[in-house]
């Protein structure tokens, strides 16, 4: 089992000088270096696979709008708790297996598409206390129903971006024109657009409602044949977030419905609660408080989420639960890193 | 010497209509001109700014007959980068209609950066415009042109 863990800490620490040196190379020139600055990118929703886990350090889900691919890493170097070292991708299925989509019009106009356009799927693995001789595995899909902060629904952004666009009068474009290539070039009116953007995606009252769907599942002995396979918890729910405008706070709400087998037992219930969020620049800082019913207990914990490096959120909880092997209550850490992945080229 | 794209028109036809699109909400801003060559040297006639916007479309028409344009060039410079956080490629197309008539259009898929990153994609061609000859002659009508 040692064997493994070790090699889920190789894998982290992989994945994380990797994400630094790309942060690094990000900031080699002003211009690039300052636009993730300008990134909408801190209001990320939690990852639907990590939440079956446990891994995410809250419990109470984000409804807005998922962004880009993102990956999630999950430890327990500080704190060695229960959850130990894992990794999540998150990604929308849409557009990554071949779909299109007629132009931004169609996005506004089409329920359908952009219900498409904003799924999200997510797979995790990580090894846990629960299971010390398992590898856990999870699956899970999240879909936003409603969003009324969604970017693309900023026409102010749009016709900024393409006033930032326009070809500068120097570079007219010569009679025998050939760069049918195309070079990938920075645009500091861009990354100009986006701080108005983020600004005014702060300021503004707005609300969504989300819903998902979990599976997770453990490889016995971590073997992948057939028979050592099985699935051990399933979950669904529905979250919605209210953000205020300019003070900058939101609440959000989340009922889930969990069954889950854990040594031939079954058990289901519901875990239900509410979290206030105080968004900054460069920080968020949140506490929830949630009653779970298989628990028969009342949890709370409090957030904090910091944008310390281009690309890369560094975020930590502390709270109160209820350990599901001994039944005593214990303060845990959860420190992870959510790395944006799509910004790799 | 760059290769050059050709655009055969009818110059008795209608006016030349220049379209652009691109999908998947990539947006684009570009700047078309039109070139003439003029005592050996190349000279702008017109220059037009196209920009696809939400509708992921734009066109235009040239100013000039088609009866004037033989010869010249039609060249462009585009930058588009992807406004949906989940998209990272797209197709473009540019086509050149005349009287409804499809006389030219080229279409590439490529990798667009994500406008939020602060980076563009830019790419530009050119296209010279050819006069059609006129397929309703006869050879003995083209013969007697001659003699």
């Amino acid at each position: 089992m040692e064997r493994y863990r070790i090699i889920t800490i190789i894998v982290t620490c992989f994945w994380l000088p990797i994400g630094i040196a790309q942060s690094v190379m990000d900031t080699s020139t002003v211009s690039t270096g300052e636009a993730y600055r300008f990134k909408l990118d801190y209001n990320i929703p939690e990852s639907p696979a990590f939440s079956i886990l446990e891994a995410n350090p809250t419990t109470i889900m984000r409804a807005s709008t998922p962004q880009e691919i993102i990956t999630h890493l999950a430890s327990d170097f500080l704190s060695g708790n229960r959850v130990s070292p894992g990794l999540a991708l998150d990604f929308n299925p849409y557009f990554v297996f071949g779909g299109r989509l007629q132009n931004i019009t169609e996005y506004r106009n089409s329920g359908w598409k952009r219900f498409l356009a904003n799924m999200q799927i997510s797979v995790a693995t990580i090894n846990a206390e629960e299971f010390p001789d398992d590898l856990l595995f999870s699956g899970g899909l999240r879909a936003t129903l409603f969003d009324s902060k969604d970017i693309l629904f900023d026409k102010k952004l749009g016709r900024d971006i393409d006033m930032a666009l326009i070809p500068d009068p120097t570079d007219d474009p010569g009679p025998l024109q050939n760069n049918d290539q195309g070079i990938i070039q920075s645009n500091t009116k861009l990354s100009e657009a986006y701080t108005k953007a983020k600004t005014r995606y702060r300021e503004t009252a707005g609300g969504s409602i989300a819903i998902g769907y979990a599976i997770a599942g453990r490889a016995k002995n971590i073997s992948f044949k057939t028979d050592s396979i099985v699935t051990y918890r399933h979950q669904a729910w529905v979250s919605g977030q209210y953000d205020m405008g300019k003070s900058g706070l939101s609440i959000n709400a989340m009922v889930l419905y969990r069954y889950e087998q854990i040594q031939n037992r079954d058990n289901s219930g519901l875990i239900s609660g509410i979290s206030l969020r105080r968004y900054g620049k460069k920080l968020i800082l949140s506490a929830e408080i949630y009653h779970d019913s298989l628990k028969d207990a009342i949890e709370f914990g409090g957030y904090a989420e910091a944008y310390l490096l281009p690309n890369i959120t560094v975020f930590a909880s502390l709270k109160k639960e209820t350990n599901d092997i001994t039944g005593k209550e214990e303060i845990l850490l959860k420190p992870g890193i959510k790395w944006n992945f799509s910004e790799s080229q | 010497m760059p290769k050059s794209n050709y655009c055969l028109i009818d110059p008795n036809g209608g006016a030349i209509k220049v379209q652009i699109t691109a999908n998947n909400g990539i947006r684009t801003g570009s700047i078309f001109i039109l070139w003439e060559i003029q005592q050996g040297k190349w000279v702008k006639k017109e220059k037009f700014q196209a920009i696809t916007g939400d509708d992921g479309l734009d066109e235009f028409i040239l100013l000039e007959k088609p009866q004037d344009i033989e010869n010249d060039s039609l060249a462009w410079s585009i930058n588009a980068c992807s406004l949906v956080p989940s998209v990272q490629r797209g197709e473009f197309t540019i086509v050149i209609l005349q009287d409804t008539l499809n006389r030219w259009k080229k279409l590439s898929s490529r990798i667009v950066p994500s406008c939020s990153h602060g980076k563009q994609l830019t790419f530009g061609n050119h296209v010279i415009f050819k006069h059609l000859i006129n397929d309703s002659l006869t050879t003995s009508a083209l013969w007697k042109d001659i003699e």
